[in-house]
């Protein structure tokens, strides 16, 4: 048999360097690198690399580097080597193509299309390291009027809501996609920070109960690992209607992932594959989300608010508004640059639209329909800095959710092989070898030291724009421009193109 | 005093503290021409069980055999309390290395007894495979 | 301010003297020294004479140690003690104690051998001043005669050679080291050195005749200059005429304390518990002494504290051959050679009970921890033991304990 696949990278061992530690070699879960005793030096197999820079990092010498692979088909820009590539292995395979983390192709990105405002002269900046800067986010219904009790006094008892230190959560990502390592990282990290982590669709495991005040627990089509103590136990509750990365579609955690405390805290079998269903089977219009969101008010007391989480699509502001009548507390967006354990190629990178679209349009059909403080609006899909923060917030969003930059800076290098399940970062793998190479004390410090260091940016930025409550800049439109944006962009977007007064 | 810990549950068995040892103690100022071509003889030494994997290095006991037992004064403690190797007074007996233990201390090819000196005798000042370990499985701390 | 009296200047002194200061730092402390010397290192007398390390450096924690202490040094010799009145007599002087340690190790066997008077150039080799004396002589050339081929014997032939490739050992024993290692282990060492040594063995000694050694095969070996290294015998006098217990040498228990109020001992000079053997006897070992002295020191001092885990150990290398072994020689033996290594192991019940390794003695000291602890072998295999071993042969739980700073092995 012929084989057409071609290794992507290429492994460049400078030998000048190399001492032959062999660190690369205990380290590559892909058996990428091995000492060659006759030869006396290590050898790298390039068509096993997936390029996650684990060996480059632990190399002690930086005698490694991983370059793309030279070896070029014909050049066509329509027939571009990756869909050859990819029918290649369908060829071979018959089977649906499937990739991990977000959408990777040359689609516009909004956020990099938008700049911020600052103050000049008139209506002075603020300097938020002598002047307080409040950052801190309410999440939940705001209530519609003000009531007042039989004897005038004016009645302050507020819907449930969630308490924010900054506009920043960690987005949904099950145990079983990530690891239990991963997971204390982010759980500890959202305690500290005081913001909140998400289960996903994976239950929580025991050992994280003790977080509850920092997690929001996931309701999602499978009902994996949903029980009464979980939806007691959670901050708020999310049904997670869909995903970012693949909308319209359930999610697939293959069996060989469902081991021991994965399989208890999922209560699936050992061994089973963990099939979300694409839709709710009880949920075919807003009326019976309607009916889940107020099932599980009833089974929580109406402690708790309740967040409904959708993928961006088409008619992402109908649905939107349609959410924010079914009693649902928080409306959570994600785009379709949203990351994922794993997702069929072809539905990653082509279906959903750009959170900053969807942010745009939803919030603006929220304000015309004047439901828009019946919700909060929590937006994900590759948030990446900061800045893509700022620009959120001033879109409408009360915060955003992070998934992807969480990872990144527990040590993901996005090489988007989730899916193997043999991350060697210790992150999206089970195997017990490589999770332990994620130390949630050092990952959590990680998390930690990345969102002190956006606060303090989003601060930077707020106090530049002459603002010091966050409150103040969610739909603050006025404070972007857009730039290389066609009228359409800037009127969905809602703001003016730069150079515009 | 400060020692070297190891928390076992966090090594990987990747072996970067023995090359960096090696390179602590080489007294070359680079990494590659301090350990290219050379067999390393480092103070610390992953070992496993078959289960997990440790990184073992010398324990500055309170009460060390292997000063009580050494015949020239070239194991003493310092102030700190970190026991230190003075190679110009060893003879090479090999008396530490009977009692240590744990098989931490050796004779060099050199001759005399070696171990780990918490990088205070080399210009790292603090033991560099702590800071070089990727996991936090050895740390460098008072207790 | 207690008065400590420490009779000796040497390992359990030192011992004690650290152990005293652990507990009593405001400790009254005097040393009487019939050696003369500040403290120095006795079995480096062997490395001195071969150059391997210098006289200053045999003073091996400073020739100030005991001023660094706060320790009063006497250097004269002790000729009583009075335990009533609670008084050394030195020098004719009076030195009063509150706790006294006797710590005054052993001399070296000299037999009556007939002839012995006319040979002219005669060396024991025990102290530093042996060790001078007889590089005095040795600087002067001529042949040696070792009788002994004891670990003293072969140190000092070693020493030796640096002069005189001109070197006979003889010893009754039909091997060398006959007490420091098995009749397999001695075999091999003889072996190795036979090229380099020149070995008269099951050669009993008869009489000189001036600078000619007589045997009782009638071979007759010429010498310019002797060394009788027949052992060593415990100076157990001063406890033995004011009534003290002494068998070989004088019983302490596992305080190191003699049968007399306020009166111990340690080094050389006393009979204490071994753990192998678990019964008294005379060790005469470096890390023996410095850790009996300590916890005489520590009693003294007035924190109690008992020294069970003392056995018998040795690490030496003779011209190359690295010979290290602790425990007694007991029970099942397990043999494995590695390369030109040879390791045996004795085991009995379950435990190790002793073993010896010459060549690579890579960390010998958990097999010694073995024997210390009594730790039961379990699944371990005993050739495995011998073949490699490290910190992973612990029970896991100890050793998490250990590495992590929770427990001292």
């Amino acid at each position: 048999m012929i084989d057409y696949n071609v290794a992507p990278f290429e492994v460049v061992r400078d030998y000048d360097k190399c001492v032959n530690c062999r660190v690369c070699e205990r380290q590559c879960s892909n058996e990428v690198h091995h000492y060659e005793e006759g030869f006396g030096k290590m050898i790298s197999d390039s068509a096993k690399c997936v390029d996650c820079q684990r060996c480059v990092c632990l190399c002690p010498t930086k005698a490694l580097k991983i370059v793309p692979n030279q070896n070029a088909f014909r050049p066509n820009a329509n027939w571009q080597q990756k869909y050859l590539t990819e029918i290649y292995k369908q060829a071979e395979s018959g089977g649906v193509l499937l990739s991990s983390m977000g959408n990777p192709e040359p689609f516009p990105v909004y956020f990099d299309k938008i700049l911020i405002n600052a103050s000049q002269v008139t209506n002075p900046s603020i300097d938020p390291l002598r002047e307080p800067m409040e950052t801190r986010v309410f999440l939940g219904a705001k209530p519609q009027t003000i009531e007042r009790d039989a004897s005038g006094k004016i009645v302050t008892k507020l819907p449930p809501r969630l308490k924010l230190s900054m506009p920043v959560m960690f987005s949904a990502m099950s145990y079983g996609s990530i690891s239990y390592n991963a997971h204390a990282a982010l759980a500890r990290a959202a305690e500290k920070l005081g913001i909140y982590y998400n289960t996903g669709e994976g239950g929580l495991h025991k050992d994280f109960y003790k977080y509850s005040a920092n997690t929001i627990v996931q309701v999602a089509s499978g009902r994996f690992g949903v029980h009464k103590d979980y939806l007691e136990d959670g901050a708020a509750i999310e049904i997670k209607i869909g995903q970012g990365a693949k909308p319209g579609i359930g999610g697939h955690l293959p069996g060989a992932k469902i081991v021991g405390d994965v399989s208890k805290t999922r209560m699936i079998p050992e061994g089973s594959d963990a099939v979300s269903p694409a839709p709710h089977h009880d949920i075919y219009s807003i009326e019976d989300l309607r009916q889940l969101v107020y099932s599980i008010k009833e089974a929580t007391e109406y402690k708790k608010p309740v967040i409904v989480k959708i993928a961006a699509v088409h008619n992402v502001a109908a649905i939107a508004s349609g959410i924010a009548r079914s009693g649902a507390d928080i409306i959570a967006i994600d785009g379709f640059r949203g990351g994922t354990g794993a997702a069929p190629t072809r539905i990653r990178d082509n279906v959903g639209i750009p959170i900053e679209l969807a942010l745009g349009s939803v919030d603006q059909r929220l304000r015309e329909e004047n439901i828009r403080d019946n919700v909060s609006l929590v937006v994900a899909g590759s948030i990446r800095s900061s800045a893509d923060v700022v620009k959120a917030i001033c879109l409408g969003a009360d915060a955003v959710y992070i998934g992807s930059a969480s990872l990144v800076a527990m040590g993901c290098h996005l090489c988007r092989t989730c899916n193997y399940g043999k991350c060697n970062w210790g992150i999206a793998t089970q195997r017990p070898d490589l999770v332990k190479r994620l130390n949630p004390d050092i990952a959590a410090e990680r998390l930690i030291n990345m969102l002190t260091a956006w606060n303090h940016e989003i601060q930077e930025m707020m106090g530049g724009m002459g603002i010091n409550s966050i409150e103040a800049l969610r739909g603050n439109r006025l404070m972007l421009r857009g730039v290389g944006l066609n009228e359409r962009e800037l009127a969905v977007l809602g703001i003016k193109h730069a150079g515009e007064v | 005093m400060k020692k070297i810990y190891v928390k076992e549950e966090w090594c990987l068995g990747c072996h970067l503290c023995e090359f960096e040892c090696a390179y602590a103690n080489s007294g070359i100022g680079n990494i590659v021409l301090a350990l290219k071509d050379k067999e390393i003889d480092p103070n610390v030494k992953v070992l496993s069980d078959g289960k997990i994997t440790f990184a073992v290095s010398c324990r500055h006991c309170d009460e060390p055999l292997c000063i009580s037992a050494c015949i020239s004064g070239a194991l003493s403690k310092d102030e700190t309390g970190a026991v230190m190797v003075d190679k110009s007074k060893c003879v090479g007996c090999g008396s530490c290395v009977m009692v240590c233990p744990y098989g931490a201390v050796r004779i060099t090819k050199e001759g005399t007894a070696n171990k780990c000196q918490l990088c205070m005798n080399n210009s790292c000042g603090e033991p560099l495979c702590v800071k070089k370990c990727p996991n936090g499985a050895i740390v460098y701390e008072e207790k | 301010m207690k008065k400590y009296v420490l009779i000796g200047g040497s390992i359990a002194t030192k011992g004690a003297i650290e152990g005293i200061l652990s507990v009593d730092k405001s400790a009254d402390i005097t040393v009487i020294c019939g050696e003369k010397r500040p403290l120095y290192s006795r079995p480096l007398i062997s490395y001195a004479l071969e150059k391997k390390t210098t006289d200053e450096k045999m003073f091996f924690h400073g020739e100030d140690y005991y001023e660094k202490k706060g320790v009063k040094a006497v250097y004269g010799v002790a000729e009583k003690v009075d335990p009533e009145e609670k008084v050394v007599i030195a020098e004719g002087k009076e030195y009063p104690y509150d706790e006294l340690l006797v710590a005054t190790g052993s001399k070296p066997f000299v037999p009556p051998i007939k002839g012995l008077e006319s040979v002219t150039k005669k060396h024991t080799f025990y102290t530093m001043d042996d060790m001078l004396a007889l590089r005095a002589d040795l600087e002067k050339g001529g042949k040696v005669l070792i009788v002994g081929a004891g670990l003293i014997g072969m140190k000092c032939a070693e020493g030796v050679k640096e002069y005189t490739d001109d070197i006979v050992i003889a010893d009754m024993a039909p091997r060398p080291l006959p007490a420091a290692t098995t009749p397999e282990a001695g075999a091999i060492v003889q072996e190795r050195l036979s090229s380099i040594i020149d070995f008269r063995l099951n050669a009993a000694l008869d009489h000189f005749d001036g600078n000619k050694a007589v045997f009782g095969s009638g071979e007759e070996i010429e010498f310019d200059i002797l060394v009788l290294a027949l052992g060593v015998r415990p100076q157990v006098g001063l406890l033995k005429e004011i009534g003290a217990e002494v068998n070989r040498g004088i019983i302490v228990n596992e305080k190191m304390q003699t049968n007399l109020p306020h009166i111990y001992a340690a080094g050389d000079v006393v009979e204490s518990y071994e753990a192998v053997g678990e019964s008294k006897r005379l060790l005469q070992l470096f890390p023996s002494a410095y850790l009996g002295g300590k916890t005489a020191g520590k009693n003294m001092a007035g924190e109690e504290c008992v020294f069970l885990t003392d056995i018998p150990m040795n690490a030496t290398n003779l011209f190359g051959v690295r010979i290290t072994s602790a425990g007694l020689f007991v029970g099942e033996k397990t043999e494995v050679t590695v390369g030109e290594d040879y390791r045996a192991l004795y085991a009995e019940g379950g435990v190790i009970k002793g073993f010896i390794l010459i060549g690579d003695s890579t960390r010998a000291g958990i097999l010694t921890d073995f024997i210390r602890k009594k730790r039961p072998i379990g699944e371990s295999d005993t050739k495995e033991l011998l073949a490699g071993r490290d910190l992973s042969v612990y029970p896991a739980d100890e050793r998490r304990a250990a590495l992590g700073g929770k427990y001292e092995i």
